[in-house]
């Protein structure tokens, strides 16, 4: 390497000075990219949205059931790859807002080997998803299956009557997903 | 002439040619380093391209399987941003930013070299994955599930992870390097009103590359840990979510859409000027939209994800500020315009890719309007409308204010001119391929053709065989700029130190410059 100047010390030294506050900038930016992870999940939890598993509104009651009805669209889709069959026993229900209803779905494991799955829940339109409430699910904590086992499993749920007015039918989807997929796809 | 320094140190003499620049923290040889290396990643990338023109010459051709089709997609777009247009970018700033500004070299040279070594290294890194069991191919933006270990096991998104990663330490470094740079090392009189415009966009685009690229790293990195640690940041099934890696990778990758584009129009905002005879129009207009683009471009993020499910007041809220954008862009686009207005304009080959651009990249702007607008956007995204924006973003936009400034600086990098004669032919074929490869896009965009897949409905036949077809000349046309640039440096006219008649510091030293670029720092007034 050839000098092809004299540096100049007080340049040096105004330059690495410059140069160590871009360098805590950078750990900041580094910081803040992983704080956002969090960030989004709150986000996600306090609006309903995004596939973050809801828990139980405990703070919620029914205060009374309305005239009111809403069709709620039953679905159930498999992740896939997953060897597994998900689907409701009825497709649709009329309910009156407030009123607590209760739906079943059936799971069946089609593998020679034990399935655990966490199955996550969607609303559609996703703005209702507020006014959707679950009391009881089999979403709320991880399910497993024997091996070709077949289990029913409910879902409780009233709808608030702050649901808008603009949505007559609301559509609950649950997607199975298994818990170590890894050990399921072999290509 | 000057004494360079190196011809008085007793061991000088002794270092061959390719030692020296193996070795080197020269400003101005990174700078050609960063051009050549990126260059042919540039016609590596077209390979891809060319790979995948031959698959869609018509439907149902079986020339590739699904897999490769995929891996040749991700890696022509993965090369083409990261390894071509945005080094090519660096290296002009490396070569042309501490002439234009009066200064010996960069802040860091040793940096800088690091910086450049990185991008080879990176690449190697990424192409492995060729030989290791097959590339990455889930596209450039690599959204899980598709890249999670269900859908892509073996290594070829991990090295993808690991290569981006190299390469984006090297852009952190380079963007750290120009900020102190610009701030700090300006010749005496050069206020930051008075530095040139080139100066200006690289500046933006330094603050682009230091603030977002450490967000792509984290959001690399969090998807190699669900890849290979177990962990779910990504995977619904334990409560992570697919959405957080489109709205974190878009948060880097919108600016980043600016660090490939900004540059590029300071390039054209130094040409013009110089090729229509008449000073820039609006200066101050250029280089403050300049930092309007780039402060605009963190808050656009999820227009990518019109159809991802966004509630409505949110989309409505980034439509609004994506459509904002075209207000800073158009400032430059009539800027130009008045530059070359009533001007005395010489067409030299550098002259006629800048004025292209100007057209062109028109085009790429209006085009992606349409992708801005939400209900048209629901339409349209994920059809080829897309890739006819995105081509017309970089290729007509970026890729040909390169070659403006390739033909422009070329001879202050090698003493030498191009040759005008091959470099018209060379405009010629690239603009007229280029328009017929990727303007029928926009048509199979609106007529519902998917992109991203290795085969297509029939009706979609006739359009896609002419756009392979235009797509090979345009690989053509690139090796023919080759040819001239390996002729030109042996047998190219002499240049001088000054042979467009040029405005900024460059052009006052000789070509190549010395190591030290100048005997007596000027003085600006």
């Amino acid at each position: 390497m050839t000098r092809t100047h004299i540096p100049d010390p007080e340049l040096t030294k105004r330059n690495n000075r410059m140069l160590m506050w871009l360098g805590l900038l950078l750990v900041g930016m580094g910081v803040f990219a992983w704080a956002l992870v969090p960030f989004y999940q709150l986000v996600c939890r306090k609006y309903g949205v995004g596939t973050v598993p809801q828990l139980p509104n405990k703070n919620v009651v029914s205060t009374g059931i309305g005239s009111r009805t809403v069709t709620v669209h039953f679905l159930g889709l498999i992740n896939a790859g997953t060897p597994a069959t998900l689907e409701p026993l009825v497709p649709d229900m009329v309910v009156h807002v407030g009123e607590t209803r209760e739906v079943n779905y059936r799971f069946t494991n089609l593998a020679d080997h034990p399935l655990e799955f966490q199955a996550v829940h969607s609303v559609t339109p996703p703005r209702a998803d507020a006014d959707f409430h679950k009391l009881q699910c089999f979403c709320f904590t991880r399910q497993t299956l024997k091996p070709h086992e077949t289990k029913v499993m409910p879902v409780s749920f009233w709808v608030d009557p702050k649901l808008e007015s603009i949505f007559n039918t609301v559509t609950l989807q649950y997607t199975l997903y298994a818990l170590h997929p890894e050990k399921l796809v072999r290509r | 002439m000057s004494v360079h320094p190196a011809s008085v140190h007793p061991h000088a003499a002794e270092t061959p040619t390719w030692v020296k620049w193996l070795t080197t923290t020269d400003h101005k040889k990174l700078g050609v380093l960063y051009l050549v290396t990126a260059f042919f990643m540039f016609l590596v990338g077209g390979l891809f391209a060319l790979f995948l023109r031959a698959q869609l010459e018509h439907p149902d051709n079986t020339l590739f399987v699904r897999e490769q089709y995929n891996q040749f997609i991700t890696m022509h777009a993965t090369a083409m941003i990261f390894m071509a247009i945005i080094p090519m970018l660096i290296g002009f700033a490396n070569f042309a930013v501490p002439l234009l500004i009066g200064a010996r070299d960069v802040a860091f040279p040793r940096i800088n070299a690091i910086s450049y070594w990185l991008l080879p290294f990176g690449a190697l890194m990424m192409f492995s994955s060729f030989f290791l069991g097959g590339a990455a191919g889930g596209g450039w933006t690599q959204y899980p599930p598709l890249s999670g270990g269900m859908f892509s096991p073996g290594r070829g998104v991990d090295l993808w992870i690991l290569g981006l990663h190299i390469l984006g330490v090297s852009s952190i470094m380079g963007g750290l390097n120009f900020i102190v740079t610009i701030l700090n090392m300006r010749a005496p009189g050069m206020t930051l009103h008075k530095m040139p415009l080139m100066c200006w966009t690289v500046l933006v685009t330094s603050w682009l590359q230091v603030i977002a690229t450490p967000v792509l790293a984290g959001v690399l990195t969090m998807l190699l840990f669900d890849r290979n640690f177990g962990t779910s940041f990504f995977r619904p099934e334990q409560g992570g979510d697919p959405l957080l890696w489109q709205h974190l990778f878009w948060f880097y990758s919108h600016p980043a859409v600016y660090i490939m584009i900004l540059p590029a129009f300071g390039i054209i905002s130094e040409i013009l000027p110089v090729f229509s005879g008449k000073p820039i129009f609006g200066y101050l207009a250029i280089a403050y939209s300049s930092v309007a683009i780039g402060i605009l471009g963190f808050t656009v993020w999820a227009h990518h994800m019109f159809a991802t499910g966004l509630p409505a007041s949110i989309r409505a809220v980034f439509m609004f500020l994506t459509m904002l954008i075209a207000v800073p862009t158009g400032i430059k686009i009539f800027s130009w315009v008045a530059t070359l207005w009533g001007g005395n304009i010489r067409f030299y080959t550098a002259a006629l890719f800048a004025i292209s651009f100007v057209a062109f990249f028109l085009i790429g702007g209006l085009d992606g309007i349409f992708l801005a607008s939400i209900p048209t956007d629901v339409q349209l995204t994920h059809t080829y409308w897309v890739v006819a924006h995105i081509h017309y973003v970089l290729f007509a936009g970026s890729m040909l204010a390169i070659f403006a400034g390739l033909y422009y600086w070329f001879p202050k990098m090698t003493g030498r001119l191009l040759n005008e004669g091959l470099g018209k032919v060379h405009f010629w074929i690239t603009i007229v391929a280029m328009n017929v490869t990727f303007f029928p896009m926009h048509i199979l965009g609106i007529m519902g053709m998917p992109r991203r897949y290795f085969t297509y409905a029939p009706q979609f036949a006739p359009l896609n065989q002419m756009e392979s077809w235009a797509a090979f000349a345009l690989g053509a046309a690139q090796l023919l700029f080759v040819f001239n640039v390996l002729w030109s440096l042996k047998k190219g006219e002499k240049a001088g130190d000054d042979p467009w008649s040029g405005n900024t510091l460059e052009w006052t030293v000789s070509s190549p410059p010395p190591p030290h670029n100048f005997d007596v720092i000027p003085t600006v007034r």
